[in-house]
């Protein structure tokens, strides 16, 4: 073909600029190590380097998530163990105030001041605040201290003030779990005694029965559960220590109380300072009925010294060992459940982490650079463009012109 | 007999002095773009009858002819119009390219940032900080479609400015050409049919550079002259006649300039019928890249935020407040522009947001009637009854036009410039799900949903979630660059293949121009030679007669 001196001209030029423009291509992916420049390059490999970023940052936040909670954990861990700890002393000193009959009032008083002691360190525990400033214990009322520090004048017991509920935190695509637990799922709700009826009236064939239970101690902050069969009534906390008639009224407020298949009264004369329950029908009941004082730890522990200090009557001292030992077990229950929490979450931490690690990889296979081939692409573009140049400068000296002299 | 032989030399010096001039004008023009070479086309002259025969009378130049192929010329003028098209189309697109990936500007990053505040807010709902840094974030996110929103508004005004002064150049070398037009005309005329090469050169050269600007049909006629159309058969130029391309606002919305074409006696609009050249890849980035990125970019805008406000307004805040909006999409949410008289209202609609579509919307009265265009696809419905609601947006006239109108509707063109967050105290953030009036403020139920929403398939129809609807826009742009930069190349090798015919028929040779010196210079000095032989002949007789 015949070519014109422009076209070689141009074509010359061209051709350099066609391998400048590849080898400045290899140089921006060398200096970035990027094999995507723009999203033009691989457009289906940009969108989805896209998705696996975010999926893996999604998955760096729940392990932020995970440290937020193992660190909320630890510490509910900690502040339990230390309570636990306290009411370990507390229970010695219970002991000690069971087992010598011939205590002096002196040596009793001695007790009831480590107890009172032991108390205080107990409802600061209870009332620990985390890093933010979030009480423990509250629930999610969380700037609303938990219990007061010391029984408040109105209820007349160490009355909860936070709410029932859990905060959750997402550390997995599908898993959230606690970050802690409310105080009354941990410190309330103590088994402090047992009341059984001291009176069975056998109805037999013709009139109804009769069982009458003494309700000895009256306290403030008290939730009476009456179990008869499968049946459970119970008071609720009731505030500043309250008559037998209020605790019945407040039996009989209970909804399942209606269909119950007896009544309940206040016992008068010989029963007076009883509960007494009268079976609606004639015939021989199976049920013995039995009446559950449950108080949260503080306030019993309150009730143990104040039994101490011989400022309240009946049987706490002697309640004293089954009380503690249920408190210690509410706790340590609440700590398996913590402990188990944290291990789920070493174990989504390991999982999420894993997770990572696999879409990193995958990340990098799409847009990170070869740079074996790149380095080799490089050098083959550089000797093609030098070449180009060097075929350019001969060609541009050939010349009939350069003959005629 | 003695001056035929002078008589024959000097018609060869003067033919070759002729052919001589041509190749220093070729050589002159070695580098003249456009320029065709040029060739003396000489033949003998009438020859002399004798009673022994025909005796030769020396050699005369015919005319001065361009060396020329119609075809090729034609070639070369479709490829470069599809090459400039493709071209100027690539080097818009390849700036969103940039735009939409850049870790910088692109919204992926800011994406991130805000739903990881979220998260800070979830594990840490009493925590002013965690609560701060989610507005900051939430600002960032905002800024981030304002500012990508901004640049894509930028390259609209970009196209307009290019389309003004491509449209501008176009009427200059329209003018200029049917200027052309009537001096070839003349010179041909003149010339009795002799080609006024250089000049036919300079009018095929107008006509390509007016094919790099817009697609053109050229129609040769034999005075010389061109004429040419555009688009489907608008004249542009007839003879010495040049009309006049303008743009003008649109009729529903003034800020979508419309092509016209004016031939003296009325206006024609001619957007849809422009292709190729410089203006009709403008025209075709403005209409297939630049606003369904604005449209697509405004639908994950509005998108979020209807649906952040959503679930945060269902939430209450630090002090027992129920959740107001996060994000603050101003009043009216959706702009609507018309042309006739009646007002017409268009809203989000939370309820059905994940069915918003990435198109305006054209609403014609007709009198008696409402008629709803998605533009995206033309889909059409009748309305009879108001609020009317579809794909995610509520429409209501709240005054009734008199008389036809036509209302366009733009739920996500401009929604990305007009997010922003409502809150500024940070305690106003609901991150509770129940009432905190009690204390609750450890509540993070309403944060958790939240987070949650990063990770649901709420948009385009529940089939995406915001990353994927912006991976999506991300991965279009990106395939709408890579084949405009494939067809680039391609078009590029086309154009210099036709580039190459052309030169290798029309183009100058330095070495062909110096052997054609060489051997005129020979003819020359021969045919001198002859002059020389004719006076020393002549000389030879003279001196005979003296003796």
């Amino acid at each position: 073909m015949r070519l014109s001196t422009f076209m070689i001209q141009q074509s010359g030029v061209k051709s350099m600029l066609d391998q400048q423009s590849r080898l400045n291509q290899t140089q921006l992916q060398l200096a970035s190590g990027k094999r995507i420049l723009t999203p033009a390059d691989d457009p289906i490999g940009a969108a989805r380097a896209l998705d696996l970023r975010e999926e893996s940052r999604k998955y760096g936040q729940y392990q932020d998530n995970i440290t937020v909670a193992r660190s909320r954990l630890s510490m509910e861990e900690a502040t339990l163990s230390g309570m636990t700890d306290i009411l370990q002393r507390v229970r010695e000193l219970a002991v000690r105030a069971n087992n010598s009959a011939t205590l002096k009032a002196e040596d009793k008083a001695s007790i009831a001041r480590e107890v009172r002691q032991a108390l205080g360190e107990l409802v600061g525990l209870a009332n620990s605040k985390n890093a933010n400033g979030e009480y423990l214990f509250s629930g999610s009322n969380s700037h609303t201290q938990p219990y007061p520090d010391s029984p408040t004048a109105a209820e007349g017991y160490y009355k909860y003030q936070g709410n029932d509920s859990t905060r959750l935190l997402q550390i997995g695509p599908s898993r959230r779990i606690a970050d802690g637990d409310p105080g009354n799922r941990i410190f309330e709700s103590v088994v402090t005694a047992t009341l059984q009826p001291d009176t069975i009236t056998d109805g037999g064939a013709t009139r109804p029965e009769v069982q009458t239970i003494p309700i000895t101690r009256l306290t403030a902050g008290s939730d009476y559960e009456l179990k008869v069969g499968a049946l459970t009534l119970a008071t609720g906390p009731l505030d500043a220590d309250p008559t037998l008639g209020e605790i019945v009224t407040a039996l009989q407020a209970n909804p399942a109380y209606g269909s119950a298949p007896f009544t309940l009264s206040e016992g008068t004369g010989a029963d007076s300072g009883k509960l007494v329950i009268t079976w609606n029908a004639n015939g021989n009941v199976t049920d013995i009925a039995r009446m559950e004082k449950r108080d949260n730890t503080f306030s019993f522990i309150d009730q143990f010294a104040q039994a101490l200090e011989g400022t309240l009557t009946g049987s706490v001292i002697e309640d004293s060992l089954y009380a503690l030992d249920n408190a210690m077990e509410n706790i340590n229950a609440t700590r398996a459940s913590v402990g188990a929490r944290l291990n789920a979450l070493e174990q989504q931490f390991q999982l999420n982490e894993q997770f990572v690690l696999e879409m990193e990889k995958n990340l990098s296979g799409i847009q990170d650079l070869d740079y074996t081939e790149a380095i080799s692409r490089f050098n083959l573009q550089q000797v093609g463009l030098q070449a180009a140049q060097q075929a350019f400068i001969k060609v541009q000296n050939l010349s009939l012109f350069n003959f005629l002299r | 007999m003695g001056s035929s032989i002078l008589d024959i030399a000097t018609s060869a010096l003067r033919v070759t002095q002729n052919a001589l001039d041509t190749t220093a004008q070729n050589i002159a023009n070695v580098n003249t773009e456009g320029y065709s070479r040029q060739r003396v086309q000489s033949s003998a002259r009438q020859p002399q009858f004798t009673g022994a025969g025909f005796f030769g009378t020396g050699v005369q130049t015919t005319s001065v002819r361009r060396a020329y192929d119609q075809f090729l010329t034609g070639q070369l003028r479709n490829a470069s119009s599809n090459f400039s098209e493709v071209d100027s189309f690539q080097r818009l697109t390849s700036q969103i390219d940039n735009l939409v990936a850049d870790p910088d500007a692109g919204m992926a990053s800011a994406m991130e940032n805000f739903f990881n505040a979220v998260h800070d807010v979830a594990s840490d709902p009493t925590s002013i900080p965690a609560r701060q840094t989610l507005i900051t974030e939430g600002q960032t996110l905002a800024d981030r479609f304002n500012t990508l929103d901004a640049r894509l508004k930028n390259m609209g005004e970009q196209v307009r400015q290019d389309m003004q002064n491509t449209i501008g150049e176009i009427n200059s070398l329209a003018t200029e050409l049917a200027n052309l037009n009537g001096k070839i005309a003349y010179e041909q005329g003149k010339a009795q049919g002799r080609p006024p090469n250089d000049l036919l050169d300079q009018r095929d050269r107008l006509v390509l550079r007016i094919a790099e600007k817009i697609d053109v049909t050229p129609v040769f006629q034999d005075s010389g002259a061109v004429s040419v159309f555009i688009g489907n058969g608008q004249q542009l130029v007839s003879d010495a006649h040049a009309n006049r391309l303008g743009l003008k606002p649109g009729d529903t919305d003034p800020k979508a300039l419309e092509i016209t074409l004016d031939d003296g006696t009325s206006t024609l609009t001619i957007t849809s019928a422009v292709s190729g050249g410089e203006l009709g890849g403008l025209v075709r980035f403005r209409d297939e890249t630049l606003a369904p990125a604005e449209n697509k970019l405004g639908q994950l805008a509005a998108g979020l935020a209807v649906t952040f406000n959503q679930v945060h307004e269902s939430g209450y805040d630090l002090d027992g407040n129920t959740g107001l909006s996060f994000f603050d999409l101003q009043s009216p949410q959706i702009p609507v522009f018309q042309e006739g008289t009646g007002t017409v209202v268009a809203n989000y609609d939370a309820a059905n947001i994940s069915e918003l579509q990435a198109s305006d919307y054209r609403l014609d009265y007709d009198g008696g009637n409402y008629t709803l265009t998605r533009l995206s696809d033309n889909t059409q419905t009748s309305i009879s009854t108001f609020p009317y609601i579809q794909d995610g947006i509520e429409i209501n006239v709240t005054t009734p036009p008199t008389g036809s109108a036509s209302f366009l509707i733009r739920p996500t063109a401009d929604a990305a410039g007009k997010i922003g967050v409502g809150l500024t105290d940070p305690r106003r953030i609901a991150a509770a799900e129940n009432d905190t009036a009690a204390g609750a403020v450890g509540d993070n139920g309403n944060a958790l949903k939240l987070a949650a929403m990063e990770g649901e398939q709420t948009m385009l129809g529940g089939n995406a979630t915001f990353q994927d609807t912006y991976g999506r826009l991300v991965a279009e742009v990106g395939s709408q660059t890579r084949s405009a930069k494939i067809s680039r190349g391609a078009l590029e090798t086309l154009k210099q293949q036709a580039l190459e015919a052309r030169e290798s028929v029309s183009g100058v040779n330095l070495d062909e121009e110096a052997a054609n010196l060489i051997k005129f210079q020979q003819t020359y000095q021969a045919a001198a030679q002859v002059v020389s032989v004719a006076s020393q002949t002549f000389d030879t007789l003279l001196n005979a007669v003296r003796r």
